[in-house]
């Protein structure tokens, strides 16, 4: 695979979008590959009932949620550059 | 100054900057910066490299907006909030110095031979290129 190869391989990491959800099924957010958030939907009977400090929490929650699946998307797409002989962790730690 | 001296004093300067390097990145993390929207009924509060430390909502906003003016709010907020964070994170980039040379840059993953200005004689090789 070439250099270039490489490249395009992790700026479509970066775009993919990870979606979280709260356990009340009240706010979904959707960040890219860095934990940006790009996207929020809420539901909008469940929001009215809700204080505003669950709600809070909530958001809070779809938030950690979607940065969790982008990090183990990143995680596994270390992995699977590993296994073509690419180590970019040990890239970072070797950085002067 | 001999070769000796000129080199301990490096030395010294690097295993002190080594020091306060992590000290600083923890001070950036522990810097809060905030993003809000719809006159600050929605306010996002990040630690300045990225992870949330809080939400606030106004209870009246939530019961009052329509259901996309809430999702419109919530995404104006977190955008503010990540440019924030971003700003403080250049700043800090750019306050790291060792030894009068700027190397946030290259702690912040850039490569040091990018920041370290070029000697005068190599310089002359490539001018005359």
């Amino acid at each position: 695979m070439s250099e270039q190869h490489h490249t395009g391989d992790i700026e479509e990491i970066a775009a993919l979008r990870f979606s979280g959800i709260d356990d009340r099924g009240v706010v979904t957010l959707t960040t890219d590959g860095a934990g940006k958030v790009v996207g929020v939907r809420i539901e909008p009977e469940s929001v009215r009932r809700l204080p505003a400090q669950i709600f809070e929490s909530s958001v809070a929650q779809a938030l950690s949620k979607a940065r969790g699946a982008a990090a183990a998307a990143d995680r596994s797409a270390m992995s699977i550059l590993r296994d073509q002989g690419i180590d970019l962790d040990a890239a970072r730690r070797d950085l002067p | 100054m001999s070769p000796d001296d000129a080199i301990a004093r490096i030395l010294d300067s690097l295993r002190e900057a080594l020091t306060e390097i992590p000290r600083s990145i923890e001070a950036l993390r522990e810097r809060e910066v905030s993003g809000e929207s719809a006159n600050g009924a929605v306010r996002i509060f990040y630690g300045a490299l990225g992870e949330l430390k809080r939400i606030e909502v106004e209870p009246d906003f939530l019961r009052s907006t329509d259901n996309q003016r809430i999702e419109q709010a919530l995404l104006e907020a977190f955008t503010k909030a990540d440019r924030a964070a971003a700003a403080a994170r250049t700043e800090f980039q750019s306050s790291l110095t060792f030894m009068g040379i700027s190397i946030g840059q290259a702690v912040q993953g850039g490569s040091i031979s990018g920041v370290l200005p070029t000697p005068s004689r190599i310089s002359e090789v490539f001018d005359q290129r």
